[in-house]
C-alpha cells in the first residue's frame, strides 16, 4: 500500500525545518549511515526551498573569504537547535579533496527527496 | 581485561563495601534504592540508552525502576475451583475475592500476570482477564483450547499463587566476553565494537562501547564457543565479525565500510540478482512462552505483495526475545521488511584485483547493465582463486540485514501444530498488516569555481561634492548605480562617472594651476586632471583658486602643460570595475 502524497508533503515541510547548517570538514573517512558528525572547518546556514511535494533543495556556498590549510574532504548537513545545543546529523558525503583558498569559491546543492 | 568503575559525581556510600558486593555496589546503589532485609538480593534498575531530549545517545544509564514495572508478590495461597477456561479464586476458608497489588480483584482491577501452582512453581498459567463473581473472583485463562488443569499436569494442585516472573542474567555482550575467559584460543582480541574511525568517533564514545541492553542467563557448559555466541546472537541481534588481524568482534554493526570500488571499472564481472534467503510475503514469528497455556505467535502478511504475486509464501521464524504478542508482531514486521531487502542481493563474478576484500566489508559496486551504479554493497561471501579472480555475493548495506540469514536459518516448523493458538473456540484475533514504504533519497551537487584574480574594489574619493547649480555639463556616460534619492553621488559601473570640469580659462605657472575663485569646489583635495584633453597631470593640494603640486603623469615625454589652459577635467577612477576574474564553473554530482 502506498504512503499517500499528502503526508509526504507534510513530511517534506517538516524536513525543510530540520536542515539549518551546512558544514565543510577535513575528515575523509568513507561516509556511512552511522556517522555522527564532521570535523568541521566552516559552516554556513543554507537556504532551504521546498521545490515540490516530495523534495527540498538545500543550497549553500563558501566564497573566497573561506581559506583553510587542510583540504576539504567532506560535506555535512545537520539540524542544530540554537537554544538547547541539540543536533541531528542529516547527511554526510565524503568528496574528492580540494583546497579551499582565496582563489576559489564553492557551492553545494542537495536535493532531499521523499520517494 | 581490567574494568574501572568511575565514581559518580554525587556518590554517597549506601552500604558497607564488604562481603560479596564489589565496587559496582556503590555505582548502582547511589542511583537506586538498596534492597533491605533480603538475602541474595539483586539490584533492580532500568538500564537504558541515555538521551538528550528525543535523541538517543550510544551510552547507557541506570534509572530507578518505576512502580508499574513490577508487582510485589506475597506468599499467600488461594483456593480455586475450575471452570471452563477460567478459575474462580478466593481466600482460603472464605468466600471473598483475594487482594492483588493493593486492590481487590474485580473487573476493573489489575490482572495478575501468572497463576502459579503453590507447590510446583514451574506449573503456571497465563491469566487474561478478571471478572467479579458472587464468591471470589473469576479469572479467565487465555488459550486453554478446552483443556483442563489436569491436562496441563496440574492434577495435584490445591492452592495457587499470583505472581510475576523475573529473569536474572548477564548482559549478552558481557556473556560473550566471559565465554572466552580462561579458554585457550589464538585470537588477538575479543571486543564488542568495530575498530574506531574518525567519522564514528565524533560524538565521543559513539562506536567504542556497543554493549547490548539484553540480558540472558543460559548454560553453555560443553558447548563450543562459536555455537554459544551464535545462540546468544539470536537474542540481541548482534553478529560475529573477525578481521584478518585475528580480532574477534561481537557487534551490532559488523560491516566495515572501505573506500574500495569494484564492478565493471575494475575488471568485468557477470552479475545477477541472487536472493540470500527465500522470499516471503508472510512471516510468522514465534516467541518464547512462559506459561503452560501461553502461545506467542504473530503472523504478518504483506498483503500488497501477496496480491501482486498471487501466492502466499510463508516463513516461520523463532525469535527468543519476543515474550509477548506485541514484540512478536514487531519482529515479524521487521523481518518481513528485511526479507524484501534481502531479495535484492547480488552475485557478481570474475573480478580482478579484488583479492584484499573480505566478507564483512562494504565496497562501492557498479554494474550498469543491471542498473546498479555506485551502490554501497556489503560482501557476505567471497571466493578468491589462484588466478587472481574473485567471486562475490553481496547484500544491501542496511543495518539489521546481516541478521537476516541468522534469523531465517532457524527451522521452527516442528511442533508448530501443537503450539498453534486456539482460534476456533475463543475470540478470534485476526492480524492484518500492510506495509507502506517511504524512502528518503539525497542527491548532492557541487560547484567549484576558481577565482583567478581578485583585488579590492576602488571607490571614488568621498570628498567629491556635486554643486547642483549651473548648466549640466556631462563628462561621459554612465552605466551603473544611481543613488536612490539623488542626494548622494552617482556610482558608475563602467567608464567614468561623475567628473568635475572647469571650462573657463585658467593659467599654469611652475607647479600651480590658477583658476577662477571657488572653481575648485567639488574637486578632491588631491587627484588627477586632464588638461585640454592632451595632458594628464597629478596635483597634491587645492585652494579656492589653485591646484598645487601639479606634475605631468602622461604622456611620459614630449609635452608640457600650456601656460593658458582652456579646459580642466577631473580624471577619476571608475566607480568600480570587474576586479574579480573568475574561470568556468566545474560541476560534480555525488
Amino acid at each position: 500500500m502506498p504512503i499517500l502524497n499528502s503526508i509526504k508533503r507534510r513530511l517534506v515541510e517538516t524536513l525543510a525545518g530540520l536542515v539549518n547548517e551546512l558544514h565543510i570538514g577535513s575528515d575523509g573517512t568513507v561516509a556511512s549511515a552511522d556517522d555522527g558528525g564532521a570535523r568541521t572547518l566552516a559552516r554556513v546556514s543554507p537556504t532551504v526551498t521546498i521545490i515540490d511535494d516530495s523534495s527540498i533543495l538545500v543550497e549553500g556556498s563558501f566564497n573566497t573569504s573561506h581559506v583553510y590549510a587542510s583540504p576539504i574532504k567532506e560535506v555535512y548537513l545537520q539540524y542544530k537547535d540554537g537554544t538547547t545545543g541539540e543536533f541531528i546529523p542529516v547527511y554526510r558525503a565524503d568528496i574528492h579533496s580540494f583546497t579551499k583558498s582565496a582563489q576559489n569559491e564553492v557551492r553545494f546543492s542537495f536535493i532531499l527527496e521523499l520517494d | 581485561m581490567t574494568y574501572s568503575i568511575p565514581s559518580p559525581a554525587n556518590a554517597t556510600y549506601v552500604a558497607k563495601t564488604t562481603g560479596r558486593d564489589d565496587t559496582i555496589h556503590n555505582e548502582v546503589g547511589s542511583l537506586i534504592e538498596e534492597p533491605k532485609f533480603v538475602d541474595n538480593a539483586i539490584h533492580h534498575a532500568i538500564y537504558e540508552k541515555a538521551n538528550i531530549g528525543d535523541i538517543k545517545l550510544n551510552t547507557m544509564k541506570l534509572k530507578p525502576p518505576t512502580q508499574t514495572d513490577f508487582i510485589p508478590t506475597h506468599q499467600r495461597k488461594y483456593i480455586y475451583s475450575e471452570g471452563n477456561s477460567s478459575l474462580r479464586v478466593a481466600h482460603t476458608g472464605r468466600k471473598s475475592a483475594p487482594f492483588y497489588n493493593g486492590e481487590l480483584l474485580s473487573s476493573t482491577s489489575a490482572v495478575p500476570p501468572l497463576i502459579i501452582d503453590a507447590d510446583e512453581p514451574s506449573l503456571r498459567l497465563k491469566a487474561e482477564s478478571v471478572s467479579s463473581a458472587t464468591h471470589g473472583a473469576e479469572v479467565t485463562l487465555t488459550n486453554m483450547k478446552g483443556k483442563s488443569l489436569n491436562d496441563y499436569g496440574m492434577k495435584d494442585t490445591t492452592h495457587i499463587r499470583f505472581a510475576q516472573v523475573f529473569s536474572v542474567g548477564l548482559r549478552t555482550t558481557d556473556l560473550v566476553q566471559r565465554l572466552f575467559k580462561g579458554s585457550l584460543h589464538g585470537l588477538n582480541s575479543v571486543g564488542v565494537a568495530m575498530p574506531i574511525t574518525n567519522s564514528n568517533s565524533i560524538n565521543g564514545e559513539n562506536m567504542r562501547n556497543r554493549h547490548s541492553n539484553t540480558f540472558l542467563a543460559k548454560d553453555f557448559y560443553a558447548t563450543a564457543i562459536p555455537t554459544a555466541v551464535r545462540s546468544i546472537a539470536r537474542y540481541d541481534h548482534y553478529s560475529i565479525f573477525h578481521d584478518r588481524f585475528g580480532n574477534f568482534i561481537y557487534s551490532p554493526k559488523v560491516f566495515k565500510v572501505t573506500d574500495r570500488e569494484i564492478g565493471q571499472r575494475r575488471g568485468a564481472g557477470g552479475a545477477e540478482i541472487d536472493p540470500i534467503v527465500a522470499s516471503a510475503n508472510r512471516v510468522i514469528v514465534e516467541g518464547r512462552p512462559f506459561a503452560l497455556n501461553d502461545t506467542i505467535r504473530s503472523m504478518v502478511d504483506d498483503v500488497e505483495a501477496q496480491k501482486k504475486e498471487g501466492t502466499i509464501r510463508q516463513l516461520r521464524v523463532k525469535v527468543p526475545t519476543a515474550t509477548n504478542e506485541i514484540q512478536a508482531r514487531r519482529s515479524a514486521n521487521q523481518l518481513l521488511r528485511l526479507n524484501r531487502k534481502a531479495q535484492g542481493a547480488l552475485k557478481s563474478k570474475n573480478h580482478s584485483r579484488s583479492w584484499d576484500l573480505q566478507p564483512g566489508e562494504v565496497a562501492t559496486y557498479t554494474q550498469s547493465n543491471i542498473g546498479v551504479v555506485n551502490s554501497k554493497q556489503a560482501i557476505i561471501e567471497v571466493k578468491h582463486t589462484q588466478q587472481g579472480i574473485s567471486d562475490f555475493q553481496f547484500s544491501s548495506y542496511e543495518s539489521g540485514l546481516e541478521g537476516v540469514i541468522n534469523a531465517f536459518a532457524d527451522a521452527a516448523e516442528e511442533n508448530a501444530e501443537a503450539g498453534e493458538p486456539d482460534r476456533s473456540n475463543q475470540t478470534v484475533v485476526l492480524d492484518m498488516t500492510g506495509i507502506g514504504r517511504a524512502k528518503l533519497k539525497a542527491k548532492m551537487h557541487m560547484e567549484v569555481r576558481s577565482v583567478i584574480g581578485s583585488i579590492a574594489r576602488e571607490t571614488p574619493p568621498t570628498t567629491i561634492a556635486s554643486p547642483n547649480t549651473g548648466a549640466d555639463i556631462h563628462a561621459g556616460f554612465i552605466i551603473g548605480h544611481r543613488h536612490a534619492d539623488m542626494t548622494g553621488a552617482t556610482r558608475s559601473a563602467i567608464n567614468g562617472g561623475y567628473s568635475k570640469r572647469i571650462e573657463t580659462s585658467s593659467s599654469f605657472t611652475s607647479t600651480t594651476i590658477t583658476v577662477a575663485t571657488d572653481a575648485t569646489v567639488g574637486f578632491p583635495t588631491a587627484g588627477k586632471l586632464t588638461i585640454n584633453d592632451t595632458v594628464t597631470v597629478a596635483y597634491t593640494g587645492t585652494t579656492s583658486t589653485t591646484f598645487t603640486g601639479v606634475s605631468i603623469i602622461a604622456p611620459s615625454s614630449g609635452v608640457a602643460i600650456p601656460s593658458s589652459i582652456l579646459q580642466i577635467k577631473l580624471l577619476r577612477p571608475r566607480g568600480h570595475e570587474i576586479r574579480t576574474v573568475k574561470s568556468l564553473k566545474r560541476r560534480r554530482r555525488l
